[in-house]
């Protein structure tokens, strides 16, 4: 798996921890996209978070809106994902309402594990299954909670051993763990936490939710000083030098080294996985490079 | 005044904001920068990156806790495993053995525990009340879950006595539906078993049954740790940083802690770029078009500090300020964290 092998990904499901930039990289992955061309709709699973106002959308609902030509927004939101799964799969004869079995599913969901996760995941992967666009980007949850989301279907696969929630799970199942079809792709910054979180989510991504991972993005990459410089010259340079600019060169310098050494250790902890470096830049410059770096 | 003199009739400070913004290491620091030789401090946290982890002299994560001290403080830590904590909540509310051991045993339970009812929230909550009935401790600082609400934790306790009282917990139970005679519930077990499947069904039935023989002390003791939550003697210090969506989740969070009745003493604002002497630059060296260079990573450095001191103006118009700034990467010392904490205390809040 590598970088590349986005391109012709039907399910990319972005993640990263919290403050890296992951809704940022997912709606400008998305829009790089639809600039080569591909249908594709670029969903956020929690509301807060919202990718969509990164590609001019002012909210993104349930319903999936086009926001420009090949480029769709849509927010995945539990209740809704919930009324539309009922309205399809539940053909009960005493429903008039569908409020009232909300209600006990919403409860239900709290009791059983993973039974909200498939609701918004079954949503996703629906999406995927019935081919209504070329691509599908998810800005999935935060670190930790997405290989529950990307685990549910198998999880509740164990623990349940029959009716509509098992039937569903092999077919998400089916879906989510091909590993031509769906990737993940993690998102950090190059900070020392950030950076041991992404590895770890790495394994647990595979191990766990048995979903593969075409590549890190390292975002937010500080740019080199002075690029033509040899490094003793600008150390030099600096030493020799007084006053604020100084000192705020050497803060932008370190920053760029402390960048520079994150980066090292994330490509020695995981050899196996590509990581794409993306510097500082408007949403626009950002899908350009991504645009470029992944040959979409 | 300073953020120390805000914290200082508090006897719970609850820190918390959205993730990646530091708040373990900041509720660390201040954990820290409180203590003194007539001060006991406890300080509770939910997962340190490696790092801190290492700095507080937290090993196995037991429940026992471990001692750190630098420069005469001395604070002691208690890391959340919430695993083991539901074990401990469970034998002690099971009315017997032989239900905890049905409970702990049962299929379902692992996973419930670690996501039903926000789980770890509930957890990290009554570790607070056990802490602060204990009378133990002048101060405890307590770091928060990184929910994906950031007030999910507020509502946990209340969240988890709802649960236990709930009718519907009623009819899932009833056992064999035998004993259930309503329309509605007859409704809840069909819809119930169309999507669950029977034999889910009951597994969930059969665990949660002997949970209701706990709920009395899940019922009590969230109320009581809810009123905890709005007492006087605990406040709220929000960490964000200066990006946008930090900043809103910090504001929104702000808004639901002061609308539960809590009291919010200030925001510390992390990682902002510190602000540079005024003052002439003499280059010594390089030529021209190096120095160009060097100027504009200047204006760009200027740039993030002008940018950070206004966001930290308009934001000390909802709440008094405290601000962390960057600093280089931490060696990993605790007389380090401490010097952080003793800032943050007691350099003088904005907008106050």
């Amino acid at each position: 798996m590598s970088a590349r092998d986005i391109a012709r990904r039907d399910l990319v499901v972005v993640t990263g921890k919290g403050g890296v930039g992951k809704s940022f990289i997912a709606a400008a992955l998305a829009s790089a996209f639809a600039d080569a061309g591909r249908r594709t709709l670029l969903c956020t699973l929690d509301e807060r978070i919202d990718a969509a106002r990164f590609v001019g959308a002012t909210a993104a609902n349930f319903r999936a809106a086009e926001v420009r030509p090949h480029l769709f927004v849509s927010s995945i939101e539990p209740e809704a994902s919930l009324k539309e799964y009922l309205k399809l799969h539940l053909h009960l004869p005493f429903v008039t309402s569908v409020a009232p079995i909300a209600a006990v599913l919403d409860f239900v969901a709290t009791a059983a594990p993973g039974v909200r996760e498939i609701v918004t995941m079954g949503k996703v992967t629906y999406e995927v299954r019935e081919e209504h666009y070329d691509v599908v980007v998810v800005d999935a949850s935060a670190t930790g909670h997405v290989a529950g989301h990307l685990a549910a279907a198998t999880t509740l696969q164990e623990l349940v051993g029959g009716g509509l929630i098992r039937q569903q799970t092999e077919w998400m199942r089916a879906i989510l763990q091909n590993r031509d079809r769906t990737s993940a792709i993690v998102v950090t910054s190059l900070e020392e936490t950030p950076v041991n979180e992404s590895i770890e989510l790495i394994t647990s991504l595979r191990d766990t939710a048995d979903v593969g991972v075409d590549a890190i993005i390292a975002n937010r990459m500080a740019p080199a000083i002075a690029p033509g410089a040899a490094s003793e010259d600008l150390n030099e340079l600096l030493a020799n030098s007084h006053g604020p600019e100084v000192q705020l060169v050497q803060r932008a310098v370190d920053r760029r080294e402390a960048h520079l050494a994150q980066w090292h250790r994330l490509r020695t902890a995981a050899p196996d996985t590509d990581v794409v470096v993306i510097g500082e830049g408007s949403i626009v410059e950002v899908a350009r490079a991504l645009a470029e770096e992944l040959s979409l | 005044m300073t953020l120390r003199d805000q914290l200082r009739p508090a006897r719970v400070v609850v820190m918390c904001g959205p993730g990646g913004v530091g708040k373990t290491t900041c509720a660390a620091a201040i954990a820290l920068g409180s203590a003194a030789a007539d001060r006991r401090v406890l300080l509770l946290t939910i997962d340190p990156a490696r790092r801190l982890a290492d700095t507080l002299g937290i090993t196995d994560g037991g429940l026992a806790g471990s001692d750190v001290s630098a420069d005469g403080v001395d604070v002691h830590v208690v890391m959340l495993d919430a695993p083991r904590q539901w074990d401990a909540l469970i034998r002690r509310y099971a009315p017997d053995d032989d239900t905890a051991q049905r409970i702990i045993k049962s299929p379902l339970y692992r996973s419930i525990t670690a996501r039903f009812i926000h789980g770890h929230d509930y957890i990290a909550m009554e570790m607070l009340y056990d802490a602060y009935s204990s009378g133990q401790w002048d101060l405890i600082v307590i770091d928060t879950p990184p929910t994906r609400h950031a007030v999910d934790f507020l509502d946990a306790p209340t969240r988890m006595a709802d649960f236990f009282s709930s009718r519907l917990l009623k009819w899932l139970i009833a056992p064999g539906g035998t004993s259930v005679t309503s329309v509605a519930a007859k409704a809840f077990s069909a819809v119930a078993q169309r999507i669950l499947g029977g034999q889910f069904l009951s597994d969930i039935a059969d665990l949660f049954g002997a949970l209701a023989t706990l709920s009395t002390g899940f019922v009590d003791r969230g109320r009581a740790v809810a009123n905890l939550l709005i007492d006087d003697a605990t406040t709220y210090v929000v960490v964000t940083t200066t990006e946008e969506f930090p900043r809103d989740e910090a504001r929104h969070f702000s808004s639901e802690v002061r609308a539960r009745g809590g009291h919010l003493a200030a925001w510390v604002v992390n990682q902002a770029h510190a602000p540079v002497a005024d003052g002439a630059t003499t280059w010594s060296g390089g030529d021209e078009s190096v120095q160009r260079l060097l100027a504009a990573a200047a204006t760009r450095e200027r740039g993030r500090i002008e940018r950070d001191e206004l966001i930290i103006m308009q934001l000390a118009a909802v709440a008094p300020v405290a601000v962390g700034y960057r600093r280089d990467e931490m060696s990993g010392s605790v007389s380090e964290l401490v010097a952080f904490g003793r800032d943050v205390l007691d350099s003088e809040l904005r907008g106050d």
